[in-house]
C-alpha cells in the first residue's frame, strides 16, 4: 500500500445543495404544524417558539463571536434547533424554561462539541431532556387544546401510563383527534397530519430519506401491537401509540438530523429499529409515558458504532489483512 | 527541605488536583456532591484516611514485598476506612447516615490507591504526610467547589438554608448527571483560564 | 521460591495482625457510644411521634421489639409506636409511627432513606422561609426546623384513608407510596396484634 489516496470524510459527491438551503427547506416543512399548534393551544405557544429561536441563535452567535469563528447563524441550524425545542415543549412552558432549554441545546450539546457537524446528540433533544431533568414540573404540564386558560390536561400517553385510562374510548378521543392534533401534547407534535405533509415534502425534495421514519415509525407500531395490551399478546393498539406522543415529529425530523443519524441506508435501517424499540420499551415498561427522546439521544450515541458495523468491505483487500 | 515539603503539600491543592487534573475519585464527587455538609464530611473522611495510609505505607515501603504490594496497601488503606466509619457512626451518625454506603466505599477510592502506589510506596513518611495531607485537601476543595454550585442551583440552598425565595432549583444538578455536567464545565473552566495566563 | 512465598505470607500475616488489633481496639472505645446513639436516637424518634408519652414499653414479638406502647404517666395505654419500613425507589425507607387506640395516625417520622436526591428525598424536605442571608444577617431567629410537609400530611388522618388523604410528592410517586403502604401495612399488623392480645 504505497500509493496513498487522499481520502476526505463524507460526503464526496457536490451537488448544489447548501446547509443553508437544506436548512430552510426543513425549516419550512416544520412551519404548518407550528401555525396549527399555536391555533390549538393559543398565542403563548408563539412566544414560546419565537423565545426559544431568537435564545438559540443569539446563544450561537456570541459563542462564535467569542470563540473568533465565522458567524454562521444564517445558515438556520441554530434557528431550527430553537424551533425544534420549542415544539417539544408543553405550551404552556415558562419562557425562562425555553430560554435555557434553547441555551443548554446550542451552548453545551452544540457548540461544546465543536459546532455543526461535530455534536453527537441532536442539539434540541438534548436541551429537552436537560429541561425534563432539570423541571420536570414544568415539563409535565399539558394543556387542553383550545382551552386558553391555565387549566392543565395530562396527554394520552400520561393517562394510560398511570393506569387513568385504558384506551381511546375513556379518554373520551377517537383516532381522527389524534391525527388532526385535537389533544393534550407538546406544542409541535399534536397534528400528526401538518408534520407528515411537511415529510412527505421532505422526502419530495429529497432531503430525508424514508429509511429512518419509517423503520422507527413501524417498529413502534409493530412492537406495541404485539405487546401493548396486559391481556396477551397482539392485542395492543398500535395505532394510539403511532399517532400520540411525539413520535411522527422525533421519526421525521429529528431522527433524520444529518450529523446525528447514520450514512448508509442500512445503518439507518438499524438506527430506526433501534429508535422504535427503545421507545416500546419506555412506554410500556419505563418510568416514563413517552420515550421519543431519550431513545433517539441513546440512538445517536450509537451512531458511530452503527456507521462502522455496516461498513462496505473494500474490494481487492482480504478481510483480515 | 522545607521548600520541598511545601511543593509537595501545595502541589495537590492546585497543580496536581486529584479532581480537575488527574480526574481521580469520581465516583465520591459525582455521588456526594449534593450539598457543602457532605462535602466536607467526605473531605474530612478521606484525606484522614489518605494521610494515615500515606504515612504508614511509606512508614514500612521497604518492608513490603514489591509482588504483594497492592493487598498489603489495601489492608492498611481498608483498616483506616474502617476506623473512620467506627467513629463517624459513634460521634457523627447523621453525616454517616448522609454519606451512606460512600464511607466504606473509600477504600476503593482510586486517589488513596493511587497516592500509595504513585508517591508512599517511593518517599519517605515526612514527604508523604505531606503529600497525603495535600491531596486530600485538594480533593476535599474539589468536593467544595463542586457541592456549592449544586447545592444552589440544584436544590436552591447553601448549607442547609435556602438562598433565595421564588427560585426555581435545576433538579438535574442535584443528580449525577448534573455534577459530570458541573465537573465538565469546571475542568473547561480551569483550562481556559490556564491558556489565559500562558 | 519457596522462601519468597513464606515471606510474603509472613508480611501479609504481620500487616493484617497489626490491622485487626488496631482495629479491635478501636472498636472497643467506639460499640458502647454507637450502641448508646442508636438508642438515643430511637427514644428520641418515639418521644418525637409521641410528646404526651411518658413512657413506652416495648411488645416484642419473639426477639424483636415490635411495636411500642406509649404510656402516660399513670401507666395508660395512649396509643402505639411502631416502625414500618418498605422498599422505595432506591432505597429501604424506614418510618416511626405513632398511633392512637383509634387508628388516627398522630405523627409519623422518616428515620432513614436513601432516595434520589431532589426527589424522593423531598420527604424530609422542609419549607423554609427563612434564606440564608436572613439568617447571616441576624433578621431571624435560628428556631427549630418545622415539621416535613410530606410527613405533616399524615398526623391527624385515619390509617384507612391515607391513600387517598395524602398528597403524594410530584416526579416521587413511588417513594410516597411506598411511605404510604409501609404505614398502612404495619398499622395494620399492629391493630391486629394488639386486639390479639386485649381478648
Amino acid at each position: 500500500m504505497n500509493n496513498k489516496f487522499i481520502v476526505s470524510s463524507s460526503p464526496h459527491i457536490q451537488k448544489s445543495e447548501s446547509v443553508a438551503k437544506i436548512m430552510g427547506t426543513v425549516n419550512a416543512a416544520l412551519l404548518p404544524a407550528g401555525i396549527i399548534g399555536v391555533y390549538i393551544f393559543g398565542m403563548s405557544s408563539l412566544w414560546l417558539i419565537l423565545v426559544s429561536i431568537a435564545v438559540a441563535v443569539a446563544t450561537e452567535a456570541l459563542i462564535q463571536k467569542g470563540r473568533h469563528q465565522k458567524i454562521t447563524i444564517s445558515d438556520g441550524s441554530a434557528f431550527m434547533t430553537g424551533l425544534l425545542l420549542a415544539y417539544n415543549l408543553p405550551p404552556r412552558c415558562p419562557l425562562w424554561v425555553a430560554a435555557i432549554g434553547s441555551f443548554f441545546a446550542i451552548a453545551i450539546a452544540k457548540q461544546a462539541f465543536g459546532g455543526l457537524g461535530r455534536n453527537i446528540f441532536n442539539p434540541a433533544l438534548a436541551g429537552r431532556a436537560f429541561l425534563l431533568a432539570a423541571w420536570p414540573q414544568h415539563l409535565t404540564a399539558f394543556s387542553r387544546p383550545f382551552a386558553y386558560d391555565s387549566v392543565t390536561s395530562a396527554t394520552p400517553l400520561h393517562l394510560l401510563k398511570e393506569g387513568k385510562a385504558r384506551d381511546l374510548a375513556d379518554m373520551g378521543l377517537g383516532y381522527w383527534d389524534l391525527f388532526v392534533g385535537n389533544r393534550g401534547g407538546s406544542l409541535g407534535e399534536v397534528c400528526i397530519l401538518a408534520l407528515v405533509l411537511g415529510g412527505l415534502y421532505l422526502l419530495w425534495r429529497g432531503i430525508i430519506r424514508w429509511q429512518i421514519p419509517v423503520s422507527f415509525i413501524a417498529t413502534v407500531g409493530v412492537m406495541t401491537w404485539v405487546f401493548g395490551s396486559k391481556e396477551g399478546f397482539f392485542r395492543g393498539d398500535g395505532l394510539f401509540h403511532v399517532l400520540s406522543g411525539g413520535l411522527v415529529l422525533g421519526a421525521i425530523y429529528m431522527a433524520t438530523d444529518y450529523v446525528t443519524s447514520p450514512i448508509t441506508k442500512k445503518g439507518q435501517i438499524i438506527f430506526g429499529v433501534g429508535c422504535g424499540a427503545l421507545t416500546t420499551v419506555i412506554r410500556l415498561w419505563g418510568g416514563y409515558p413517552e420515550g421519543v427522546c431519550y431513545s433517539i439521544l441513546i440512538m445517536n450515541s450509537m451512531v458511530p458504532l452503527i456507521d462502522r458495523f455496516v461498513k462496505k468491505r473494500r474490494y481487492g483487500v482480504a478481510q483480515n489483512a | 527541605m522545607m521548600r520541598r515539603l511545601w511543593h509537595e503539600f501545595t502541589k495537590g491543592i492546585f497543580q496536581e488536583n486529584p479532581i480537575f487534573f488527574i480526574v481521580l475519585g469520581l465516583c465520591p464527587t459525582l455521588a456526594v456532591s449534593t450539598s457543602i455538609n457532605n462535602a466536607v464530611g467526605m473531605g474530612l473522611a478521606a484525606t484522614f484516611v489518605l494521610v494515615c495510609s500515606n504515612v504508614f505505607i511509606a512508614a514500612i515501603r521497604h518492608f513490603i514485598p514489591d509482588k504483594i504490594r497492592i493487598p498489603c496497601y489495601i489492608v492498611v488503606i481498608a483498616s483506616f476506612v474502617v476506623i473512620v466509619e467506627m467513629v463517624m457512626k459513634a460521634y457523627a451518625p447523621a453525616l454517616n447516615r448522609a454519606l451512606g454506603v460512600y464511607v466504606p466505599l473509600i477504600v476503593v477510592n482510586c486517589i488513596i490507591l493511587g497516592r500509595a502506589e504513585a508517591f508512599a510506596s517511593k518517599n519517605p513518611v515526612l514527604l508523604s504526610l505531606a503529600d497525603g495531607l495535600g491531596m486530600g485537601l485538594g480533593f476535599m476543595l474539589a468536593l467544595l467547589i463542586i457541592s456549592a454550585i449544586r447545592e444552589v442551583l440544584g436544590s436552591g440552598k447553601l448549607a442547609g438554608y435556602s438562598v433565595a425565595s421564588g427560585f426555581e432549583p435545576a433538579l438535574v444538578l442535584s443528580l449525577a448527571p448534573g455534577a459530570l455536567l458541573i465537573l465538565g464545565l469546571l475542568m473547561g473552566g480551569i483550562k481556559w483560564l490556564k491558556s489565559l495566563r500562558s | 521460591m519457596k522462601n519468597n512465598f513464606l515471606k510474603f505470607a509472613a508480611t501479609l500475616f504481620i500487616i493484617c495482625l497489626a490491622a485487626s488489633g488496631l482495629l479491635s481496639v478501636v472498636h472497643r472505645f467506639t460499640l458502647p457510644k454507637i450502641i448508646e446513639q442508636a438508642q438515643a436516637e430511637e427514644s428520641q424518634s418515639l418521644k418525637d411521634v409521641f410528646p404526651q408519652a411518658k413512657s413506652f414499653e416495648p411488645v416484642k414479638k419473639g426477639d424483636d421489639v415490635f411495636y411500642y406502647k406509649a404510656l402516660d404517666d399513670k401507666n395508660a395505654v395512649l396509643g402505639y409506636a411502631f416502625k414500618a419500613s418498605r422498599r422505595g425507589y432506591s432505597s429501604d425507607i424506614v418510618t416511626m409511627v405513632g398511633m392512637g387506640p383509634d387508628g388516627v395516625i398522630r405523627k409519623i417520622k422518616i428515620l432513614s432513606q436513601n432516595e434520589t436526591p431532589g426527589l424522593g428525598t423531598r420527604v424530609t424536605e422542609v419549607i423554609q422561609k427563612e434564606t440564608l442571608w436572613d439568617v447571616l444577617l441576624k433578621k431571624v431567629q435560628l428556631k427549630e426546623k418545622p415539621e416535613p410537609w410530606f410527613q405533616a400530611q399524615f398526623s391527624g388522618q385515619k390509617v384507612e384513608t391515607l391513600a387517598s388523604s395524602v398528597d403524594a410528592i410530584s416526579g416521587a410517586t413511588i417513594t410516597s407510596q411506598a411511605v404510604i403502604v409501609a404505614v398502612q401495612g404495619r398499622a395494620g399488623e399492629v391493630m391486629e396484634m394488639v386486639r390479639h392480645e386485649s381478648r
